[in-house]
């Protein structure tokens, strides 16, 4: 079984898959919504007392179908105490929230709507060891959240299947949009 | 060189709506050092042709990962029959199918850079009850997943909530 499923997947990936880009994040911080004690009407607490801080969320996965983690969300690093701080007040949530500093996303696209581009990625990831604290698929891109330090092994570790166009190479943010009443 | 914009806007525009309804959705819990072992199963079915309209994988512990496939309905039985020739009798129980659900996405100006785009899009369902299966709000788009018949009360509370061309 083991055998048939390497043969088929060395058959599956032998060729690179194409990809057009790899897009990296500034550095990011994970919360975690706990479940528990912690009621569903809090999660639209969190969400407004962020919103008031002015504070973005880039990275947001929320379910209501009775897990343990309620929802995951990325904030800034340098963002990460101002988020801490607004959070404190709020007894019923601050119990309820886990941390993962140093985190980074990495957006691969296009996805194509195919299991394929998902399916590498994830044998890749977890063959190399490297962590994975969410993804999320959006219009093209997959986006993976796992160690900030490690972005740059993720990315030699996908290329090893797959392929970017020539003189392309992954790309950090260079526009930082602010919100602010004229 | 950085470059700043600064963006101001009283209700937030969108581009418009993408409604998908007839989907199932797949949940899965998942071991990390199982990961590798899905990702397989991935290839297999891609080599099938089915494709998804959202993928998910949420952070439990470091012991588990939770996975959401949504999917067409229609391939939901032959993707479970694959998996299910695969999974052994511990994993079963970790892996549920919910159907029929629906589907609701956009995308706006900057969204994934901007704050409050979420807690705008959550309050609208929250204020009046209609239940959220997940959601993901990834680079500019945003996706909610609904259970069935929901979308049409989503919909106009949605449509009142943001700037809808």
């Amino acid at each position: 079984m083991r055998k048939f499923l390497m043969n088929n997947t060395r058959e599956s990936i032998d060729k690179k898959i194409r990809i057009n880009g790899i897009k990296f994040s500034t550095e990011l911080v994970q919360i975690n919504l706990l479940n528990g004690s912690f009621p569903q009407d809090s999660r639209p607490l969190f969400f407004q007392l962020l919103a008031q801080d002015h504070i973005n969320i880039p990275f947001i996965l929320i379910s209501g179908m009775g897990e343990k983690n309620i929802g995951s969300c990325c904030v800034a690093a340098e963002d990460f105490h101002r988020t801490k701080k607004v959070v404190a007040g709020e007894t019923k949530l601050k119990e309820k929230l886990e941390f993962i500093q140093g985190v980074g996303a990495l957006s691969i696209f296009p996805h194509h709507s195919n299991l394929k581009l998902l399916g590498v990625s994830f044998y890749l990831l977890s063959k190399a060891h490297l962590p994975l604290y969410g993804m999320a698929s959006s219009i093209s891109s997959l986006t993976f959240i796992t160690d900030y330090s490690l972005l740059d092994e993720a990315v030699t570790t996908l290329l090893e299947y797959m392929v970017l166009p020539p003189n392309h190479a992954p790309f950090r943010p260079e526009i930082h949009v602010i919100q602010k009443k004229r | 060189m950085e470059t700043i914009a600064v963006y101001w806007e009283p209700k937030p525009k969108i581009y418009g709506f993408r409604e998908v309804v007839d989907l199932s959705l797949l949940s899965i819990e998942v071991k990390p050092e199982k990961m590798a072992q899905w990702g397989l199963w991935f290839l297999e079915l891609a080599n099938h042709d089915i494709g998804f309209h959202l993928s998910i994988t949420k952070y439990s512990n470091r012991q588990e990962l939770r996975l959401y496939i949504l999917l067409e309905k229609l391939w939901a039985d032959s993707v479970l029959s694959h998996i299910d020739k695969r999974i052994d009798l511990e994993s079963e129980k970790d892996f549920h199918l919910t159907s029929p659900v629906e589907l609701i996405s956009f995308q706006g100006p900057h969204f994934g850079d901007r704050y409050g785009i979420a807690h705008t899009a959550f309050k609208a369902l929250d204020d009046q009850g209609i239940p959220i299966l997940v959601a993901a709000c990834s680079g500019a788009a945003v996706y909610i997943v609904l259970p069935e018949k929901k979308l049409q009360e989503a919909r106009p509370l949605l449509a009142e909530a943001f700037e809808v061309p």
